[in-house]
């Protein structure tokens, strides 16, 4: 499992790859919980760090435009982030899918991959269903898939979506040959449950935030390098996630 | 039989070693082995749960810190 920890800023974006960060998600709070930045910010992380430091770019929920989200899509491929994630709430599966393959015919030529993205509390916005995410991946030939969700009052993925559910999303997700994500208000007391899911990447923010607040909080390094321990404690095995399982 | 595909899943990357397996799900079961290389135990399990599913075997070897699992049909 790798870590991405989303920021807002080159500042954030410093302190989680000193913190042990893989992977580093610009996204702007101000806009919705999981908004775009400017391109000037994103332009400014990645040139701060080498290529092994993945910057991914989040475009957050789109609007069911196409032309419009794949032009977004090919700013985040000409500054040279490693991902781009598209994100879908009000739509439907057919408009989603349009938009998905549009993106990734924007992205020809360059090697930012593209990531479709659903909420796992989508039903609550009216949404697409979340399940929906490695089909909708499959058929516009995207990269990776992601589960996220759009409420920020303390619940979080697994209040949504449930353990086994997950892990066949993610095997299916894998067996397809897609990298697979999972975020949402995630904390180290949901690590077992996680790592016996085992995306290949994990986010966070809150976790990692002054005082675990995403919003007024910043990323601080000696926070991340906490959940990297916690991560890497698991994969090693020194705590056994399965038998933690068994015990509860 | 001989060893004739690696699979090195110590290197750090987004796709992990199952997207690579399934790439090599006919090699297996026309009698290659494949040997796959990790350095965690969540994904060694994901290896375990991958062959049992397509009923192949796993014969698991350790390096040092490196997990080295030799997959391949049933005899």
């Amino acid at each position: 499992m790798m870590l991405m920890v989303s920021v807002q800023d080159l500042e954030e974006a410093r302190q989680a790859v000193s913190g042990g960060a893989d992977i580093v998600d610009v996204k702007n709070l101000k806009e919705m919980v999981v908004g775009s930045n400017f391109p000037w910010v994103i332009r400014e992380v990645r040139s701060a760090f080498p290529k092994e430091i993945h910057v991914s770019v989040t475009l957050g929920v789109v609007p069911n435009q196409a032309g419009t989200v794949s032009l977004a899509v090919y700013g985040a491929a000409a500054m040279n982030a490693t991902s781009v994630k598209v994100g879908f709430v009000n739509t439907d599966y057919e408009t989603a899918l349009r938009i998905l393959r549009e993106s990734k015919r924007a992205l020809e030529g360059f090697d930012t991959k593209l990531i479709a993205a659903t909420f796992a509390d989508s039903h609550l916005y009216g949404g697409i269903d979340p399940t929906l995410v490695v089909r909708l991946a499959r058929e516009s030939s995207s990269d990776g898939v992601l589960i996220d969700t759009l409420t920020k009052d303390g619940r979080n993925l697994f209040d949504f979506m449930k353990e086994d559910v997950l892990r066949d999303l993610v095997v299916e997700a894998k067996e397809d040959g897609m990298s697979t994500a999972l975020s949402g208000a995630l904390r180290i007391e949901n690590f077992d449950t996680l790592s016996r899911i085992n995306p290949d990447i994990v986010g966070v923010r809150g976790a990692v935030c002054t005082n675990h607040d995403r919003f007024s909080g910043q990323v601080e390094a000696s926070a991340v390098a906490n959940v990297k321990k916690e991560l890497d404690l698991r994969k090693s095995g020194k705590i056994d996630v399965w038998s933690v399982a068994k015990r509860a | 039989m001989e060893s004739t595909s690696v699979v090195d899943g110590t290197k750090k990357g987004c796709t992990g070693v199952i997207a690579s397996l399934q790439k090599m799900v006919r090699d297996i079961e026309e009698g290659k082995q494949v040997e796959v290389l990790v350095v965690d135990v969540l994904t060694k399990r994901d290896v375990y749960e991958w062959a049992a599913k397509k009923g192949f075997l796993v014969n698991e070897l350790r390096h040092g810190a490196v997990y080295r699992l030799i997959v391949s049909r049933p005899s």
